[in-house]
């Protein structure tokens, strides 16, 4: 099956995808984005990924995969650094982001879309696309305003359960990043995993799209769908043996086949 | 720099990403990248793109690759030898760079199992004129038999480490230098002896081609910075020999406690 590597973007931040079109006798009218784990586990799930892109699109879905800026084969020109400098960096990263959206809401306030009726908040409103801050809650303390405007949205980030998983953080004693302070070959700074840590069960709850969350029925704490997903999200489990925390799959390219029947059966069951 | 991402091959089955200097200086010889074991192209920790970005910096051009039916490239059909399919596609990957880039002669990097490839194709296709063999072959010596004694000796203690050391000679048979041929007949992971390997680099620099090796310390059965130069003094190489380029003893006492099984 034929498949179409692509540059997306501008250099120096272009990403890697790979466009998989539909196959088989009867395409699909929607297509799927494939989203990586990340470090270790993006390795480790490469060949997963690339298989499951393979029998969707066989199955006539039109499959795109890609890398997220700074992994993979995405751009990013600058790496590495000590983690008290990707700290300080993620740090200012957040209130940028924070304050973009906070400046894109404000101004999509004041200025509502051509023949919209009234101003954002009180007018009629279309489907927002989502901006999702899930990394920072750093708008309340600066004072941006949350949740006001047309168009963008941040969902609450609020710490409400969503389980932890790992060891409690702990200082980082020297510059050289070891399994668990690493991502690709960058050190996670300590406030970084720690918002990772903090991603909340709330914003997924929010999502405006149907959910569908695929998890094995023995799942190890850190994988075990939280109850509020579970009350909003269509939940498959499945029976699979593996494990994919353990230490031992670091050295196994692994393809699951149960957990890609059960992606194809979900999507398969969708419209 | 500029970076395609591209898919090349007779089948164009083979996907890669080509990275090409930006400046006026461009070197004339590429860079070819690809595989370390069954990580995908990138490379461990990214290593493959952040050399191929680091290489545009200074002018040289590189392709960073799958091998067909690893990564994201498409499987070939089977019709030739594991060995013989590896050789054709770095053939392939050689044929895009000079295309993209314009380079008529190439270096291959080869990390891991893809030294071996690296080592292999480099004796068939005079176009490379460099090969830099990142924790490939290596060969035990005297001292390094008793470091690695040593090194399991502090890390376990004596009882466990000599135990398990008996259980070892128990349960194997006596083994030469040389592994035994794989069960699908390819060559591929054969170790080649002492004596073979020399003679394969003498020959690639007597053709005018570089050898570069580099130990990082990952293997506790290579542990002195000495160690290859100690394995080849008889073979005495001479100018343009291989560079030998090895961390000190100190820094890889870690990596060796972490790569135990």
């Amino acid at each position: 099956m034929a498949v179409i590597p692509l540059r997306l973007g501008e250099p120096p931040r272009q990403l890697f995808a790979m466009l998989q079109p539909a196959g088989g006798a009867a395409p699909r009218q929607h297509g799927v984005l494939l989203c990586n784990p990340f470090g270790q586990e993006a390795i480790r799930a490469h060949r997963l990924v690339r298989v499951l892109g393979d029998r969707l699109a066989a199955a006539g879905f039109a499959v795109m995969r890609f890398d997220y800026y700074g992994t993979g084969d995405s751009g990013r020109r600058r790496y590495g650094g000590t983690p008290a400098a990707l700290d300080r960096r993620h740090r200012r990263g957040r209130r940028r982001t924070a304050l973009a959206i906070g400046h894109l809401a404000h101004h999509l306030d004041r200025h509502p879309p051509r023949g919209q009726p009234g101003g954002g908040c009180r007018g009629p409103r279309a489907a927002p696309p989502g901006a999702v801050d899930p990394l920072g809650s750093d708008h309340r303390r600066r004072g941006v305003p949350r949740g006001t405007g047309l168009g963008a949205r941040v969902l609450d980030t609020g710490r409400i359960g969503w389980p932890r998983h790992g060891t409690p953080p702990q200082p980082l004693s020297n510059a050289s990043p070891g399994p668990d302070d690493e991502a690709l070959g960058f050190p996670l700074g300590e406030s970084l995993r720690a918002d990772i840590r903090d991603i909340s069960a709330r914003s997924f709850a929010q999502c405006p799209s149907p959910m569908t969350v695929i998890s094995s029925a023995d799942a190890s704490p850190c994988c075990r769908v939280p109850t509020q997903v579970e009350r909003s999200a269509r939940v498959h489990r499945i029976a699979s043996e593996l494990e994919w925390v353990a230490i031992s799959q670091m050295r196994s390219a692994v393809v699951p086949s149960d957990a890609l029947q059960a992606v194809n059966d979900a999507l398969g069951a969708g419209p | 720099m500029r970076e395609t991402s591209l898919a090349f091959g007779p089948d164009g089955n083979l996907v890669g990403t080509v990275c090409v200097p930006g400046g006026a200086h461009r070197a004339n010889v590429g860079m070819v990248l690809f595989n370390a074991g069954l990580v995908h192209r990138i490379g461990p920790h990214r290593i493959n793109v952040r050399l191929a970005r680091s290489l545009a910096s200074t002018g040289i051009p590189s392709i960073r690759f799958d091998l067909s039916g690893q990564g994201d490239s498409g499987r070939r059909t089977g019709a030739e030898s594991f060995d013989e399919q590896v050789f054709r596609d770095i053939a392939s990957a050689m044929d895009a760079l000079g295309r993209e880039s314009g380079a008529s002669r190439f270096s291959l990097f080869g990390f891991c199992s893809g030294g071996v490839h690296g080592f292999a194709a480099a004796q068939r296709d005079a176009r490379i004129a460099g090969l830099l063999l990142y924790d490939t072959y290596f060969y035990p010596t005297v001292l390094s038999r008793l470091n690695r004694y040593a090194l399991s000796i502090r890390d376990r203690g004596l009882v466990v480490a000599a135990s398990d050391w008996i259980r070892r000679k128990l349960a194997k048979p006596p083994a030469g230098e040389s592994a035994p041929v794989g069960a699908n007949g390819t060559e591929s992971f054969r170790t080649p002896s002492r004596a073979e390997f020399a003679e394969v680099v003498l020959r690639l620099v007597a053709r005018g081609s570089k050898v570069g090796v580099i130990y990082s310390g990952s293997f506790n059965g290579y542990n002195y910075a000495g160690q290859f130069h100690d394995t080849f003094r008889r073979w005495r190489f001479g100018p343009g020999s291989p560079a030998t380029t090895c961390r000190p003893w100190a820094t890889r006492r870690r990596s060796c406690r972490t790569s135990r099984p």
